[in-house]
């Protein structure tokens, strides 16, 4: 190994840092990098110098600029879980939601100009929904953000079809009893779905933010529940 | 064809000649319900950028695993040109 590294390094190929052989690449990339890093520099430090300028004007605050750039962060599946955590304790909005998912997420601030249209699919004692998209990945990512990484994978999209009940089971750990009818959504379209699902069990006066805390990500796709109430209060 | 509604049964063409290929294979050719009428989704622009027509989600009954349960259903969205009426 060292008498690897001492040749390299003899011929000029070896990062000292980084340990590894520094290749020269033909095809430009090294000089786009060195551009782009350039740049990247070049604008840093104008950015730098912008904000000192207007924090010392009292243009605005550094407090601000946080929280400006917060609402520009990615939407996460702790949108849907607020959303559930309200459909829980409002059963006029559940209903408005349900009936109307788009109109009436828009009333709360979403955007969702890139979804054509949003059904919230509500749980029920004897009717369980569980959403896959087996032509691609179509999830309401504006809503939740990325979905888990299984839901991409064939194996989940193959199964949850053929033998839905099995697969819950097997690769979630999620029994549905017979008397349950499971409803497997295959997001083929225009439609981009999500799970309501239903409120666990003695969590009679928690408030929006702890109901909140027992919505998972799977549940949101219908391969799981919320947490059981014990569960979060321990925490 | 056209304007069908919810309860209607419905089968799934099994190849149709344009541009719209969202249909699974699974459902091709096969009897199923239909469960929720969309009507025109408007902002498509996702999936396609000419107008497909209504869409409708459509039920069906277990699929053909040998295991499966007669409590699974699968519900898939298909557009109105995938669909021909089956009531009879």
């Amino acid at each position: 190994m060292v008498l690897v590294e001492e040749s390299r390094q003899e011929a000029g190929v070896y990062d000292k840092e980084a340990k590894l052989e520094h290749r020269e690449l033909s095809d430009g990339t090294t000089d786009r990098t060195s551009e782009l890093e350039e740049m990247l520099t070049g604008n840093m430090l104008l950015l730098q110098a912008l904000l000192i300028a207007l924090t010392k004007k009292g243009l605005v605050t550094l407090e601000k600029v946080d929280e400006m750039l917060a609402a520009t962060n990615p939407p996460r599946y702790e949108n849907g879980a607020r959303i559930v955590a309200k459909a829980w304790l409002d059963a006029e909005f559940r209903s408005r939601l349900v009936n109307d998912a788009k109109t009436t997420l828009r009333e709360l601030g979403f955007a969702l100009n890139r979804t054509p249209k949003l059904v919230v699919l509500e749980n029920t004692e004897f009717v369980r929904n569980v959403i896959v998209c087996t032509l691609c990945s179509c999830y309401p990512y504006e809503l939740l953000g990325n979905p888990p990484w299984w839901y991409k994978h064939d194996s989940y999209k193959q199964e949850i079809i053929t033998s839905p009940t099995k697969t819950l089971e097997e690769m979630f750990k999620l029994t549905v009893p017979a008397n349950v009818e499971l409803h497997v959504y295959d997001s083929t379209s225009d439609i981009r779905y999500m799970v309501l699902p239903r409120r666990p069990e003695r969590t009679e006066g928690m408030n929006e933010e702890m109901l909140a805390s027992l919505v998972t990500q799977e549940s949101l796709i219908g391969v799981g529940d919320p947490l059981k109430a014990a569960i979060v209060q321990s925490k | 064809m056209g304007g069908f509604v919810v309860s209607q049964r419905v089968r799934v063409k099994t190849e149709n000649l344009g541009p719209n290929r969202r249909v699974p294979d699974y459902v091709r050719g096969r009897l199923g319900v239909v469960f929720r009428v969309h009507g025109a989704v408007p902002d498509y622009s996702h999936d396609h950028s000419e107008d497909w027509g209504p869409l409708y989600s459509v039920l069906f009954g277990s699929t053909q695993a040998p295991d499966s349960h007669s409590n699974e259903k699968v519900i898939v969205d298909i557009h109105e040109s995938w669909l021909a009426d089956a009531t009879t």
